[in-house]
């Protein structure tokens, strides 16, 4: 007679293969979902420093320009809506036009810096530069234009120089304007599934991105009565607001802080 | 027909012997799980430290000695898991060609929860300039 070993108890050992199986792909899905969770928390913090970076160049950028300005300073008499009045000394028209040329030259650089910065800084936070896109990249303009002005020494001598003072191309509505505009910038990346998502035979990758928006604003306090009576954005909106009680102040307080603003 | 009493003790060794292999199995799976959440929060709380210090030094407000308080005071916060096998660093990053022409800082911070399953989290971000 045959014997017959089938147990009338059930074995146990199927199901709980079964539910481990099941629990391992749970695991696997779950590792996924980590991995998806981890890579958005870092391309967001990719993109918060490229944009911090490249906002704080263009701040820097501001600053310097309005420092090497000051540099022409000590040439300049006064100045009133027709123009500025220098000093007569024949070397001042020389060092006056060497030193505007200088910061003429020295302006396509900053811009430069801005964009080149964000390129160095994804590379160095381990994502490939093209990976980052800028979505709205009007924060990342200088924001300043060159403008002619009269200039004469008391001599008689005058002439009009294509490049003597900058205005700003921000706020233009406002006197005490920040430079508002806001940009955006969003990272992507893409990993390989570990394990049940398969697509054409092999496993499938995840496309994950993530995003990050800021500005510059004027970091000063709006409120004070000082910045109220001679405070001009940093930069003037025209020759007018470059004025200050019979002395050319262009830049006046020039000094900018990038925040996020997600 | 009813197994005999040495079929019906031999399938209940069969099923003790089941028992004890799947229940092992199962416990593998569980550590395993166990072991790679623990690995996957550490990594996760070791960019939040690296973003944190990174942006306490490209604010460019805080001299060293209370950014590395603050750093360590966060890093409590968090229990970071593991041993932490890279520990922190702080200070300039020149490690790609042109950096060296702007002011990049970072910090990287290890993470890991074995000799054999670690990393290191790095973030770099471009400091602030002085505003005087």
């Amino acid at each position: 007679m045959k014997e017959e070993f089938r147990s009338t108890e059930g074995s146990l050992f199927v199901p709980l293969m079964l539910v481990s199986l099941a629990i391992f792909s749970l695991a696997l899905w779950l590792v996924d979902l980590a991995n998806i969770s981890y890579l958005r928390s870092k391309l967001g913090s990719i993109s918060d420093c490229v944009l911090l970076s490249s906002l704080r160049l263009r701040a820097e950028g501001l600053q310097t320009v309005a420092t090497r300005w000051s540099q022409v300073e000590p040439l300049i008499i006064s100045g009133d809506s027709n123009g500025i009045q220098i000093n007569p000394e024949i070397t001042a028209w020389d060092e006056l036009k060497s030193k505007l040329e200088e910061l003429k030259k020295a302006i396509p650089g900053y811009k430069g810096r801005i964009t080149a910065v964000r390129t160095l800084v994804a590379k160095a936070n381990g994502i490939d530069p093209p990976k980052v896109s800028i979505t709205d990249g009007s924060a990342f303009n200088l924001g300043l234009v060159n403008e002619k002005q009269k200039v004469w020494d008391g001599t008689g001598k005058e002439e009009v120089l294509p490049f003597v003072w900058l205005s700003r191309s921000w706020a233009k509505g406002e006197k005490l304007g920040s430079p508002l505009e806001r940009s955006e910038v969003e990272s992507g990346a893409s990993f390989r599934s570990v394990g049940l998502w398969w697509e054409g035979g092999a496993p499938r990758f995840w496309d994950v991105k993530a995003g990050s928006a800021g500005g510059l604003i004027w970091d000063v306090p709006g409120d004070e009565d000082w910045v109220r009576e001679t405070g001009n954005g940093g930069f003037p909106r025209n020759w007018d607001e470059a004025l200050l009680g019979g002395a050319v102040k262009p830049n006046r307080f020039a000094l900018y802080w990038a925040e996020l603003r997600n | 027909m009813a197994p005999s009493v040495f079929q019906s003790k031999r399938l209940k060794g069969q099923a003790a012997v089941e028992f004890v292999f799947s229940v092992g199995i199962f416990l593998i799976i569980f550590v395993f799980l166990i072991k790679l959440g623990q690995f996957g929060l550490s990594r996760q709380e070791a960019l939040s430290l690296a973003c944190f210090g990174t942006s306490l030094q490209s604010c460019n407000l805080l001299d060293e000695e209370i950014m590395g308080s603050q750093i360590a005071l966060f890093r409590k916060e968090l229990k970071i898991y593991g041993n932490n096998p890279g520990g922190i660093e702080t200070g300039r990053f020149t490690g790609v060609p042109g950096s060296s022409f702007y002011q990049l800082v970072k910090t990287s911070v290890g993470y890991g929860i074995s000799p054999g399953l670690k990393g290191v989290e790095c973030v770099v971000e471009q400091k602030a300039p002085l505003e005087d």
